[in-house]
């Protein structure tokens, strides 16, 4: 898809890229497993290059939602050969899921009956 | 491989590595799987058509910088970094020790030579209230050369403190209390000096003594003073010296005529419009721009950032010795009039209660810095963008402390209680060889440990 334009593609402000770290973790896990690098990927592909992470940032929030028990991770070997570490989706982590999803839902819709817009399905 | 610039990817890596490990902060495990990503990113970049040094640039760049790496993961996990900020600030205590116990004869000596010279009781006064400040200069130059420069000594140091800790700790015991037993006969010796150059050593009338004493008064009083006004200043210092992040300041991509076909390639590959102009502008020109992503934590910017742990923790055990220590020592003072086995037990406590009382100040502290890390990193941040103000502000908490010492001895505590017997002060000299040498070790040894294994082997990347 090349893009023509020129200018710039208005990002996310940093805090609400902080405020939806934690549940765009969790959805792209509950697709199943990844490791950090992919996960990434996935986000700036999905959000079409609007939401940018300082990537490393991404791992001590990582690290923190596996010690909330929220994933778990794994160390095993790549088809590159080095060791990579594995996130997946606890049981826990599917149920907060669930809380975060029906917050920002209900965020989007007030937002949405606000301003009067026709909610588009995509 | 379009660009045959001599541009080594593993010892680029290896370098990125080590400078995130020097500045602590991080587990073996964590750099593992940061170079991991570093590594897949740089992989995709240079599939798209950048050179290994351009991917290099681009994915350190996506990364952050260490500093801001290093920030975000000490948050993360407090109790590492902490470690590392206790290790230094114990650092701080023993090295302020040595230098104290070594520069000990020097006051003596100033004054002597200066009521020989027959100088007016203030100008002596200034000479007493001045000798403890340009003395620390010295010394701070002299441990930074040392540690700075000769790095591999430092490493040496810490290597054998944790293979063989109480083979280092006696030794480090023994050294400093032959140190504390030496300097007097240097005193003694200098002494003599003087009184074969000068004449008799000269007794200050009661006037000059009276103003003397004054001046030491508010000597004690300020040098603690310094110490605690010296944390966020130095704190501030350091922070200024820090070198922007590369991350996130936005770049001039001020597009040539020619460019703006590659870069909208650049783009539909992936790349910001940033990332390119980074790119474009670094192919049109001389490399300048990929210098500052490397070694971008330098030595000298870490070593001042331990200088302000190892002051932070000279000017804290001061302010411990006063709240806690100090009165602590009033039950050796309580029982000076009373039988000897008395006598012994109230030293005993006093000796006992002291540390056990600071010890759980410690413990205290830990654990609400433990537990909540941003608080504690505001204050963190106030201190470094607000070092004079932060500076006033622990200089009033402290001043509080000791007018409120002062009170307390000077209008609770009844006169007769105050002064120790012969029982009670040998007690209080075991208690400070105690809080002053043993404890400091003792711990100092027990945080390289930790602190080492939490960093568990760092093996060597490849």
């Amino acid at each position: 898809m090349p893009s023509s334009v020129m200018y710039r593609v208005p990002m996310l402000s940093k805090e609400l890229v902080a405020a939806s770290t934690v549940p765009l973790v969790l959805s792209v896990l509950a697709q199943g497993e990844n490791y950090g690098y992919a996960l990434i990927q996935r986000v700036r592909e999905l959000s079409g290059g609007r939401i940018e992470w300082t990537e490393g940032m991404l791992y001590p929030v990582l690290h923190w939602m596996e010690k909330e028990k929220l994933i778990e991770a794994e160390w095993r070997e790549a088809e590159t050969g080095r060791r990579r570490k594995y996130y997946r989706l606890r049981k826990e982590g599917r149920a907060a899921l669930g809380t975060e999803r029906e917050q920002w839902l209900t965020v989007h819709q007030t937002l949405t009956n606000l301003w009067k817009i026709q909610p588009h399905s995509t | 491989m379009e660009n045959p610039a001599p541009f080594d990817l593993n010892h680029a890596l290896q370098q990125w590595r080590a400078s995130l490990q020097n500045l602590g902060g991080f587990s073996a495990d964590e750099l593992e799987e940061l170079e991991g990503h570093l590594r897949e990113s740089i992989s995709v970049l240079h599939a798209r058509g950048l050179s290994a040094q351009e991917a290099f640039t681009i994915a350190t760049r996506r990364l952050g910088s260490e500093r801001q790496l290093s920030d975000e993961f000490a948050k993360a996990n407090p109790q590492r970094i902490w470690t590392e900020r206790a290790m230094w600030m114990v650092v701080g205590v023993l090295v302020a020790y040595m230098v104290r116990v070594v520069f000990a004869p020097f006051p003596n000596t100033i004054t002597m030579s200066a009521l020989q010279l027959g100088l007016n009781g203030h100008l002596v006064g200034a000479s007493v209230f001045l000798d403890g400040w340009f003395l620390w200069p010295v010394a701070a130059a002299i441990s930074y050369w040392i540690f700075g420069r000769h790095s591999s000594w430092r490493d040496r140091v810490v290597e054998a403190a944790i293979r063989s800790p109480v083979l280092i700790g006696v030794g480090l015991f023994l050294g400093l209390v032959y140190l504390q037993h030496l300097m007097p006969d240097v005193d003694r010796l200098v002494s003599q000096k003087l009184h074969v150059v000068g004449g008799l050593t000269v007794a200050p009338n009661p006037k000059t003594l009276a103003i003397l004493n004054s001046w030491c008064f508010w000597k004690n009083f300020l040098a603690p003073l310094f110490w605690i006004a010296a944390g966020p200043l130095l704190a501030g210092y350091a922070w200024r010296n820090r070198q922007k992040p590369v991350s996130g300041s936005p770049i001039s991509y001020d597009m040539q005529p020619g460019e703006q076909e590659a870069a909208r390639v650049f783009e539909s590959q992936g790349l910001s419009l940033e990332e390119a102009g980074l790119v474009l502008k670094w192919r049109r020109g001389p490399q300048e721009l990929v210098a500052p992503s490397l070694g971008l934590a330098t030595n000298r910017s870490i070593w001042l950032e331990r200088a302000v742990w190892m002051v932070t923790g000279v000017a804290f055990s001061d302010c411990l010795a006063r709240l806690v220590l100090e009165p602590a020592s009033l039950v050796a003072a309580a029982t000076r009039a009373t039988a000897p086995l008395l006598q012994h037990l109230g030293g005993l406590v006093s000796v006992c209660l002291g540390p056990a009382l600071a010890g759980a100040v410690i413990a205290a502290l830990w654990s609400w810095i433990t537990r909540h890390p941003r608080q504690s990193a505001s204050f963190g941040r106030v201190c470094r963008l607000r070092p004079i103000l932060a500076a006033i502000a622990l200089g009033v908490v402290f001043a509080g402390i000791e007018c409120g010492q002062y009170a307390f001895f000077r209008y609770v505590v009844a006169p007769s209680n105050r002064g120790f017997g012969d029982i009670g002060y040998q007690w209080l000299v075991y208690g400070a060889e105690l809080t002053q040498l043993i404890i400091p070790i003792a711990l100092l040894l027990w945080l390289a440990r930790r602190w080492r294994g939490m960093q568990t082997n760092p093996a060597p990347c490849r």
